[in-house]
């Protein structure tokens, strides 16, 4: 991120704005995306996200945390969604060959490996947002714990240990599909 | 499903399913025109909004062009025709904005002690609702300088389950709110403020609030109007509505001490959008509004914004009322309006907070030792670090718990230094004892946090070290005390530290 570019967009620089996220909306969307699994959610995720990076733009000190910073209030926005609805509409997805024979199609892969797809996903589900999203920034993202920490605010060693328990979750939430 | 065991998800196996995950978002024009709005009406930044607009028409680049561009479409479209100084035909009135407005949230002690933390100096002044009970705690004065206020060995603090914040009360308070002092919970409003004493962060206690009907945290307008309780003078309310006011008119030449209200111009809340001022320059009321002093418009709008013609923008956001004794300005008739004064706003808090990191493990007495001076100094929502052994007691059935507590006498938790047994049986009896060194943490603690929880053959739970993550909070002493039988009510007592584990490291 150019710095310079920070600095205009903070002082309210509308240009320097829309080419500071015009990069950024696709990945956001992906993120929340993969945090969320549900569309419209996502989206309103990095509507609001943009409107809070412009609101609050001004009071960022530190630019070269732009990146973590509007992370973060990406992953807050995701959160709050999910919490914020409850959502109830956990999608408990009933796993029958023809499914998984559309799937197939859809996807590509073999049966076996779209079935284990949809049983990761479903154990996914039930995960609390915080540990979709540091497993999304980890495994989709490719984050490093450094970088993970610098966008949730804690410490490096937390990360590892947050990240550590998010899998364990995962596990435990997976045993319950075989 | 199957007998075979878990296997554990590869790395690869989790990137290929949130990968597909992701990709399963649909490209289209990103849609940021409601939230993107709402967000932005009201706050402190909405000016830049509408330097955004100009700019973008001159042309930038691509997503982040498609996606400030349809807020620069929508947002003048979604400002009705009352925003605009009239033309000509009727001045009046849109109907309410569809969409609600961007509500603060009735934080937590806890919570309001995060926020301050993580946003340094950036909330001083900003009114606040705040949940929780309202209790003083008797401390002994110090010594008084000579000049120095008065002591009276009281501290008031709102406090629940998740901390405790100090309070400084005015006699505005005292005087004004009939719900001032209360014990029981309630959404009191606090001003944020730069003070800092001995135990952490004071705030300014504005009073009690009134809670609208349906529970939530604002009436309307036409709400106030239709409900005599709320009239009441000295109660706060939280009104979500328009604020306008009238172009400057002649005062009368006598007034009465009720002359800042209607005198030089007009101010009221309205539920809807209205626009007083007319085509031909004169204005007219609205059918339903609060009459406000005649500067709220200056003092309290979230972007004062005049026509170079005398009229004002309305101006919407949620704002904090007194109701006040009616007057009539001499010579005038009396307006049905109710009349109040603005405290301030209710603006939303960033959503910038995050809970400030912990430190580095201790062990239980040496928290007990840092505490034993300023106990209540730890329950400013800080986290502690602590290694020790988590142990709780089997459920002691001849205890009757205070209502609704998690620190009732029908079991109790504690973190230790030693793997201590707060429980023990004999043929003929049990008995429950807490540590000489101990961190009393709420009922339930063991089970959710200690690694393995178990009971052994007699019963008792195992104790089971670990790494925890506790915060101080101030509870009524009495929780922990045996209650009377039939009594429902929360127990009042001296205020005393505990502690509650949010988490095993």
């Amino acid at each position: 991120m150019d710095p310079a570019l920070i600095r205009r967009a903070q002082t309210g620089d509308v240009e320097a704005f829309t080419a500071l996220v015009a990069g950024r909306v696709e990945p956001m969307q992906r993120t929340a995306m993969a945090i969320l699994g549900h569309e419209a959610d996502a989206h309103d995720a990095v509507s609001q996200t943009l409107a809070t990076v412009w609101r609050e733009l001004p009071r960022l000190r530190d630019v070269a945390a732009f990146d973590a910073w509007s992370t973060r209030i990406l992953v807050h926005a995701c959160r709050r969604l999910l919490r914020g609805r409850g959502r109830a509409r956990v999608r408990e997805l009933t796993i029958d060959i023809a499914e998984a024979g559309q799937a197939v199609a859809s996807a590509g892969g073999s049966t076996d490996e779209v079935v284990e797809r949809l049983a990761l996903e479903r154990a996914f589900e039930r995960l609390d947002p915080d540990a979709r999203a540091i497993l999304v920034l980890h495994h989709l993202e490719g984050r490093g714990l450094g970088e993970i920490g610098a966008i949730l605010g804690i410490r490096e060693g937390t990360v590892k240990s947050r990240l550590y328990a998010a899998r364990r979750a995962f596990e435990r939430s997976l045993e319950r599909e075989q | 499903m199957s007998d075979a065991p878990a296997r554990p998800p590869s790395d690869d196996a989790i990137r290929a399913m949130l990968t597909e995950r992701a990709g399963r978002l649909t490209p289209q024009p990103l849609d940021v025109t409601g939230a993107f709005a709402e967000a932005l009406r009201g706050s402190r930044q909405e000016r830049r909004v509408w330097r955004l607009w100009p700019a973008l028409t001159a042309g930038a680049s691509l997503a982040a062009l498609v996606a400030v561009a349809l807020v620069a479409v929508i947002l003048p479209s979604r400002v009705p025709t009352a925003s605009s100084p009239p033309s000509a035909g009727p001045s009046v009135v849109s109907p309410a904005s569809a969409a609600p407005l961007a509500t603060p949230v009735v934080l937590s002690p806890g919570q309001l002690l995060e926020a301050v933390s993580a946003s340094a100096d950036g909330l001083v002044g900003r009114l606040v609702p705040l949940r929780g009970a309202l209790a003083s705690v008797i401390h002994s004065c110090p010594p008084r300088p000579v000049g120095a206020s008065p002591c009276n060995g009281l501290t008031p603090y709102i406090s629940d389950v998740t901390g405790g914040i100090r309070v400084r009360v005015t006699d505005a308070v005292i005087h004004g709110s009939e719900s001032a002092g209360s014990p029981e919970s309630q959404i009191w409003i606090v001003r944020v403020t730069n003070g800092r004493e001995a135990d952490g962060l004071v705030v300014e206690l504005i009073g009690g609030l009134k809670q609208g009907p349906d529970g939530g945290l604002t009436f309307t307008v036409a709400q106030l109007l239709a409900n005599h309780d709320e009239s009441r003078v000295g109660s706060l309310v939280a009104v979500d509505g328009w604020l306008v006011r009238t172009p400057l008119h002649s005062c009368p030449s006598i007034s009465s001490s009720g002359a800042r209200y209607g005198c030089p111009s007009d101010v009221y809340l309205t539920d809807t959008e209205f626009q007083p001022l007319r085509a031909d320059g004169s204005s007219l009321g609205p059918t339903a509004g609060i009459d406000l002093p005649a500067d709220a418009y200056e003092q309290w709008a979230p972007e004062p914004a005049p026509f170079s013609t005398g009229g004002v923008v309305p101006q919407r956001a949620v704002y904090l009322l007194r109701a006040m004794p009616t007057t009539c300005p001499v010579g005038t008739a009396c307006q049905s309006f109710r009349q109040a004064e603005v405290l301030g706003r209710l603006d939303p808090l960033s959503d910038q907070v995050s809970s400030p990191e912990p430190s580095d493990a201790q062990t239980v007495a040496e928290i007990i030792a840092a505490s034993a001076n300023e106990p209540f100094a730890f329950a400013d929502g800080r986290q502690l670090i602590v290694h020790g052994w988590l142990v709780r007691t089997p459920q002691l059935p001849l205890c009757r718990p205070a209502p609704e507590s998690p620190y009732g006498c029908d079991q109790l938790d504690y973190v230790t230094d030693l793997p201590f047994q707060a429980w023990s049986s004999t043929a003929t009896s049990v008995s429950a004892r807490g540590p000489d060194v101990g961190l009393r943490v709420q009922n339930g603690a063991y089970d959710a946090f200690a690694p393995d929880p178990r009971q052994d053959s007699d019963g008792a739970y195992i104790p089971r070290e670990g790494t925890y993550v506790v915060r101080g909070v101030i509870r009524s002493g009495c929780e922990t005390l045996p209650q009377p039988e039939g009594s429902v009510a929360p127990c009042a007592g001296p205020a005393v530290l505990f502690w509650e584990i949010v988490e095993r490291r």
